[in-house]
């Protein structure tokens, strides 16, 4: 009785003091304080009015800033207390119209004789709270879902990182190896003819070829120079690593000396280049004499054997230097990596020059060796180019998404099963005779807001007489992956309800949305 | 709806887009007594009809004769009388017919035996010339030989029934008793023989493509023509996509070569400016000229062909001028009906306005609706289920766009049979339908007249075991193809039938249905899938075996339409009035409920022809008639979309409705400016919603139609004769829709005297006659015409129901000697109380600058009169704006009802010269009141 009393009593206090501007928030009371003539200028500033005009059932102000308890003015808002639940803002047109409004659970609203609104707030409030605190678990759970999925992403990603570097760094090996085996399947076919043009231009794939691999070797060794160089500035100068140290006072010595040997090979290359010209020349020459055939001029093998010899002085030079300023256990590594690289000009060489005039096997194995080796790259580069793909494909901020990439959900609606597999493909089965049919690839995100929260699947079967099928999955906060409901509101064009903890918010932003929510009347359906 | 059904499927290859099937439907030439009755009338010498002088009877309102076919011997029997208000009955039997011919249909079309008139006296002449003076300035003449009735006003002809001799009557006949008529034919070699005439031919059975008509009662066919003299013009006969003014049958520039045919069928993508038959049949044609007007009901539901040509005007003719005089164009019609008895109605006007409130007294008045009724209907086929039912319903709050009622097409139902839900669809009708309610809107489901064979479905099972259904002539259940499949179709003119329907719409039968669910009929021409011409076999019985479906056939939909509206009615022990809409439509629907012009597509050319199908239909005495919004078949752009939304805010049934196959559509999805331009659209037929309901109580009251063609508003202007794509809402807003794409500006045609207000910007046009008119995307042409008040609710709320309390603008037009008025009709906007009195008819005033306002109420002492003023006094009017006024007043005074004086707040617009006072705070039912400008 005595709560009871008391209750009737608080309501009747809040009555007394809402009811100063009704419509109103009682913190914005001061806006429509009169001025000393009792009067009130609209909150647009566009009007001066009779204080008295204030909530007088006529629209006044272009704002409607006037008419805040009534539905005079059609675009003013009608502040509900809502006292136990939020308050809430309402359009005027809700403002005694007959409908105890959903948003307004304290009936405020209606005042006319139409209908009697009876508070509800107390159990409005305790639901909608049930509700929070649920949706808060449910959405916790989510997150925690969520964060493993972006872990396990976030593994995926730096797998698929170094899984590039990788790629990239066998490809230049292997992309060298294969250029080396094409030159020598072409000294070794331009042997079995007498053709001295092949010749020619095949010595001239070889100047070129070398020139190549020197303008590699160089980038590798700009590129060691500065892993060096950033080891020495970076390294923690408070482990005394012996081996550390002994790098980097190899580094400094190699530096020394590293200036004039750059300026060397720099002439090597401009003097091979000055020589290729020289035997473009000859080439075209020769090319001239109507096919007159000569034999091959000692001279013109000179400026490769040059080229050639250089090039070993640089990568013994280079590899030696390596070896002392490595450190240990990098060495091995590189090492292995290098020498290949930098001796293999030789040992075709011996090969080539051995085997004197080569056979047709010759050949033949020559050509097996190099489409093997031309083979072996081109799979590594489909394999970088998925991993790239792979790489570059969007899976969400946080690639939230990655894990879930074909992952499979189906739902049973009755007449018919459909499945979506995430970022993969949609089908509708008949539960009568299993028959599938194709609804649509995944194409895009399309949420608005949430873009990540709407994926679209499109180019399924095209129905008859109609557009191709496709799919607009929209999905909520869960913490499994399924789905709600499949519906068909157009013709073809299927709508998956779906649920995802990929899609999950953290608490502070699902919070954020709700107060926006609440001020404007949308009503939830429950 | 006709969507692409199993006969169909099979022809339409490709898209869906494509034109309606000619092939499908029968010309004169195919439909075997039209061809008969063009043949007789384009052969005819002399006609065979005489009235015989010594059969003559006369009493004091009626004339009964026999008349002699002298080719047959065959004795008809014609009786004429002479009806209230300005009416006549003109009927001709077979005098001993071998059995009764269909007779009974006018229990279902008239709504009780027409009362006599006596006439001041009457003569027959030596000859057997009967006069029948109706009062001192109409009479009546019939002449005997051959038959020919005249009705005249002042001496002048006006209506001459058999004015060409045209008129024919096939007798029942047996097969064995027939003599069939014999021609001379010369052959090749100058040898003459007798062979069968033409007429011969599609006597006792027709063919038309695949299917055969058996006629087993041979011909049985009548026709008749009916010369309108001096009208220039003939309208009505609803339904064709045709003009408002109809135009000429018989081949020729700019004419059409077929009749206008009257026989309701589903026409998938119907042709527009085409005289082919659509969903609905009213046998009701006007003629109107400067001073006059006049018409006639052919009270006849089997199929009906109407010949029309004009006799041409002698101004042009110096000969024939020299030898007749100046003889102003006549319209000739020649009507032709399967079968049946002629049962003629003619009516003497004078006015347009007249004939359909003589017509009313026949046929009925038109129906009062719900308020919700006229509000904004959201339709589509389908809201799949009640999440997206109630997700559109949500939508349109969000958007602050107001609507009163969403629909649900077939897919509702289980397997398409009705009376039953998807359940997993819908698993809460009523729920749904609750979350409705509280917003005041309303559900309508669909239920048509085709019933699924299905088992263990209870209304098959029933109708099977109770012969509810149409039978074969075999008197098996007739069976054929509609959505469900194989179907039988409800025989509602069998009153088991009818009564049995009735109770299916009880809450307890009709499961997952409450209070504010109303219903929709399609499909009840009845369409058949596999039927000729997508319709019903003639030879099907009815009641019992009684009735051929051949005699009733236009008949069908207006019954199957009632039955639902009384099921509906009488579902609740305060009875409501129900809301049914129909496709297929006869004399009398007006009572029942609206229909609609069917399916339509989205383009602009169909909008066009939203205006003289709906000016037709309230031409017809079907007041209550719309358009899909904004074209079922195909996708709208958008500015085709906002101009068709303009367009239907001025028309009476508003309703948004989308083929399955489109992409949604609802108003709320247009992008800017076209969804504020729609939303604006749709917030002005809110604001105009009780002047829309008080046109509609003078519609119940009147006939007179909301939607009125200029000539009937404008009846002595001939430049408004044949205008139709302008047309008046009441006597006070004049509309001119944009049905054209990319157009800003139009022609519009200020008829009358009186001065015309921009109904958006409020300023007076000063214009009369045709003038261009600005018209940019945002606005429709519309103009307050001056000397009417009009009364705007200006709260915008989300449905009809909201408004109820919120007070009135007035709008004051002030007419060229500065008068103005205008009425409001309010009653509880749902049940029939208002029959009972409960109900306020105000009529305001604006006189020497005084506004006041007088009780209309038939009996304003009455306790209803009063209890109804009582409960609803609050209203109030919040503001007044007068238009057309020249300057500021000093001030404005307000007395109340009791005497007290108050001077409001007043803001006068020195541009626009609109006054506009604040807040008079004066009730708006309650007179007694005067608002001054001084």
């Amino acid at each position: 009785m005595v709560a009871l009393k008391l209750s009737c009593i608080l309501a009747a206090v809040t009555l007394v003091s809402a009811s100063n501007i009704r419509g109103v928030d009682p913190e914005k009371y001061d806006l429509y304080n009169p001025s000393r003539d009792g009067q009130w200028t609209c909150l647009d500033g566009s009007k001066v009015i009779s204080h008295n005009a204030i909530n007088d059932d006529y629209c006044d102000c272009p704002d409607g800033s006037d008419e805040p308890g009534t539905s005079a003015c059609p675009n003013s808002l009608f502040y509900c207390v809502n006292e136990g639940h939020i308050p809430a803002y309402i359009k005027s047109y809700a403002v005694n119209d007959g409908v105890c409004d959903e948003a307004c659970c304290d009936g405020s609203d209606e005042t006319s004789s139409l209908i009697h609104c009876p508070n509800r707030c107390k159990e409005v409030g305790e639901t909608y709270r049930e509700q929070q605190a649920n949706l808060k678990q449910s959405t916790q759970a989510g997150l925690a879902a969520k964060a493993q999925l972006i872990t396990e992403a976030q593994d995926q990603i730096t797998q698929w990182e170094e899984q590039e570097t990788i790629l990239q760094d066998e490809i230049i090996l292997k992309k060298s190896n294969m250029l080396k085996l094409q030159r020598e399947l072409n000294i070794l076919e331009s042997k079995s003819t007498t053709n001295k043009k092949a010749k020619c231009q095949s010595d001239g794939l070889d100047v070129a070829t070398l020139k190549h691999d020197i303008v590699i070797l160089q980038k590798e060794l700009d590129g060691l120079k500065d892993i060096l160089a950033e080891m020495k500035v970076k390294h923690n100068h408070n482990f005394h690593d012996m081996a550390v140290k002994s790098a980097i006072f190899g580094y400094d010595e190699f530096m020394t000396r590293y200036e004039s040997m750059k300026a060397n090979i720099e002439q090597d290359l401009a003097h091979i280049d000055a020589e290729v010209s020289v035997q473009e020349e000859i080439e075209e020459e020769l090319a001239e004499e109507e096919g007159e055939e000569t034999v091959v001029e000692e001279s013109t093998e000179e400026p490769v054997d040059e080229g050639k010899k250089h090039i070993h002085t640089l990568a013994d030079t280079l590899l030696e230097k390596l070896e002392s300023i490595l450190p240990t256990k990098y060495k091995n590594t590189v090492m292995d990596a290098l020498i290949p690289l930098l001796k293999k000009d030789e040992q075709p060489k011996e090969n080539n020059f051995d085997g004197g005039i080569s056979n047709e096997a010759d050949v033949e194995n020559a050509r097996k060796l190099f489409q093997n080796a031309e083979n072996e790259v081109n799979s590594l580069n489909s394999e970088l180019e998925k991993v790239k793909q792979d790489l570059a494909v969007d899976y969400g901020k946080d690639k939230e998404w990655l894990k879930l990439k074909d992952v499979c959900v189906e739902k049973d609606e009755g007449e018919y099963t459909y499945s979506l597999c995430f970022l993969g493909d949609a089908y509708q089965k008949s539960n009568k005779d299993s028959t599938r049919t194709f609804l649509g690839k995944f194409e895009k995100f399309d949420g608005d807001k949430d873009l990540y929260k709407v994926h679209v699947h499109t180019h399924g079967t095209r129905c008859w007489n109609g557009p191709e099928r496709s799919v607009k999955a929209k999905i909520e906060c869960g913490l499994k992956n399924e789905i709600l409901e499949v519906s068909e509101p157009e013709k073809c064009e299927y709508h998956y309800r779906m649920l995802s903890p990929a899609v999950c918010q953290s608490d502070d932003k699902v919070q954020q949305q709700q107060t926006e929510k609440s001020f404007i009347p949308i009503h939830e359906e429950l | 709806e006709m969507k692409l059904h199993f006969g169909l499927l099979l022809l339409v290859v490709g898209t869906l887009v494509s034109a309606m099937k000619f092939d499908d439907f029968k010309k004169c030439d195919q439909s075997g007594f039209c061809k008969r009755n063009r043949a007789y009338a384009d052969t005819l010498s002399v006609s065979p009809y005489l009235l015989l002088k010594d059969t003559i009877s006369l009493s004091s309102s009626s004339v009964h004769a026999d008349i002699k076919n002298t080719d047959t011997n065959i004795l008809l029997t014609l009786d004429l009388q002479l009806l209230k208000d300005n009416t006549a009955r003109i009927r001709i039997n077979e005098k001993e017919p071998i059995k009764p011919r269909y007779d009974e249909h006018a229990k279902f079309t008239l709504v009780g035996e027409p009362e006599q008139k006596d006439m001041l006296h009457s003569d027959i002449s030596d000859n057997g010339l009967i006069t029948l003076h109706i009062d001192n300035t109409r009479k009546v003449v019939i002449s005997p030989q051959p038959v020919r009735i005249e009705f005249l006003v002042n001496n002048e002809p006006v209506i001459t029934l058999n004015d060409r001799g045209f008129f024919n009557f096939e007798h029942l006949r047996t097969k064995e008793s027939h003599v069939p008529k014999m021609v001379e034919k010369k052959n090749e070699d100058g040898s003459v023989e007798m062979v069968q005439a033409d007429s011969e031919k599609d006597l006792w059975e027709e063919t038309f493509k695949t299917w055969t008509d058996p006629k087993p009662n041979g011909p049985e066919s009548f026709a008749l023509d009916i010369t309108f003299n001096g009208f220039p013009h003939v309208y009505g006969i609803p339904e064709h996509a045709s003009s408002l003014a109809l135009k000429e049958t018989r081949g020729g520039q700019g004419n059409y070569d077929d009749p206008y045919r009257l026989y309701n069928t589903d026409v998938f993508e119907y042709a527009l400016d085409s005289p082919t038959s659509l969903y609905g049949a009213v046998p009701l044609m006007l003629a109107h000229k400067k001073g006059l007007s006049a018409g006639i009901f052919w009270m006849n539901p089997s199929e009906t062909w109407i010949d029309i040509v004009k006799t041409k005007s002698s101004d042009s003719d110096p000969i024939i001028q020299k030898v007749f005089g100046n003889r102003p164009t006549s319209t000739q019609t020649h009507w032709m009906s399967e079968a049946g008895v002629l049962d003629l109605f003619v009516f003497l006007g004078p006015t347009t306005k007249d004939i359909l409130r003589q017509y009313s007294a026949l046929t009925g008045p038109a129906a009062m609706p719900q308020m919700f009724a006229i509000g904004y209907h959201q339709c589509r086929w389908n809201y799949i289920n009640q999440r997206d039912v109630l997700e559109v319903d949500g939508k349109f709050d969000e958007n602050d766009m107001p609507y009163d009622v969403i629909w649900l097409d077939i897919e509702y139902t289980d397997e398409k049979k009705y009376f039953t839900w998807d359940e997993p669809k819908f698993p809460d009708a009523i729920g749904m339908e609750k979350v409705l309610d509280n917003k005041g809107r309303k559900l309508v489901i669909i239920v048509d007249p085709h019933i699924k064979r299905a088992d263990n479905y209870r209304i098959a099972d029933e109708a099977k075991a109770q012969d509810l259904f149409i039978k074969k002539p075999d008197g098996k259940d007739y069976e054929a193809w509609c959505w469900p499949g194989q179907s039988s179709w409800v025989d509602f003119i069998q009153e088991k039938s009818y009564n049995w329907w009735k109770k299916q719409f009880s809450f307890d039968l009709f499961k997952g249905t409450r209070e504010n669910v109303h219903i929709w009929n399609d499909m009840n021409e009845p369409s058949v899938f596999n039927g000729p011409e997508i319709t019903i076999q003639k030879e099907m019985m009815h009641d019992g075996g009684k009735w051929e479906h051949r005699v009733l056939h236009n008949l069908y939909a207006g019954l199957s339409h009632a039955a639902t509206a009384d099921g509906v009615r009488e579902r609740t022990a305060v009875q409501k009035r129900p809301f049914v809409l129909s496709r297929g439509y006869y004399a009398g629907t007006q009572r029942v409920g609206p229909i609609w012009t069917g399916d339509n597509i989205a383009n602009w050319e169909s909008l066009k022809y939203t205006n003289p199908m709906i000016l037709s239909n309230s031409m017809a005495g079907i007041p209550f008639s719309g358009a899909d919004v904004p074209g079922f078949f195909e996708n709208p752009t958008p500015e085709l979309l906002s101009r068709w939304y303009q367009a239907a805010t001025y028309q009476p049934f508003f309703r948004g409705h989308a083929h399955i196959d489109t992409k949604r559509r609802e108003p709320y999805l247009s992008a800017e400016p076209y969804k504020s331009i729609t939303r604006d659209t749709l917030r002005e037929r809110y604001a105009l919603l009780s002047f829309w309901y008080t046109l509609f109580f003078e519609a119940y009251k009147q006939g007179t139609p909301m939607m009125r063609p200029m000539m009937m508003e404008f009846p002595n202007d001939e430049n408004v004769f044949t205008m139709d794509d302008q047309f008046m809402v009441g006597s006070a807003i004049l509309v001119k829709p944009i049905t054209s794409e990319g157009s800003t500006s139009t022609q519009v045609y200020f008829a009358g005297e009186q001065p015309w207000y921009n109904t958006k910007t409020l300023v007076a046009e000063n214009k009369q006659g045709l003038h261009t008119v600005e018209a940019p995307l945002d606005t429709i042409p519309a103009y307050y015409q001056g000397g009417n008040i009009i009364p705007r609710r200006e709260r915008i709320r989300r449905s009809s129901v909201a408004m109820r309390l919120d007070p009135f603008t007035l709008v004051i037009a002030k007419g060229k000697d500065a008068i103005a008025q205008g009425q409001l009709y309010m009653d509880d906007e749902e049940t029939y109380s208002f029959q009972k009195g409960q109900y306020a008819l105000t009529q305001f005033n604006f006189v020497e600058n005084q506004l006041s306002c007088q009780n209309m109420h038939e009996d304003i002492t009455s306790q209803a009169s009063l209890d109804f003023i009582k409960s609803h006094q609050s209203i109030r009017i919040e503001r007044v704006q007068i238009l057309g006024q020249s300057q500021a007043p000093r001030g404005i005074r307000v007395t109340d009802v009791r005497g007290v004086v108050t001077e409001p707040d007043f803001t006068f617009d020195t541009t626009t010269h609109v006054l506009t006072i604040k807040d008079p705070k004066v009730s708006v039912i309650q007179c007694g009141w005067n608002i001054a400008v001084y």
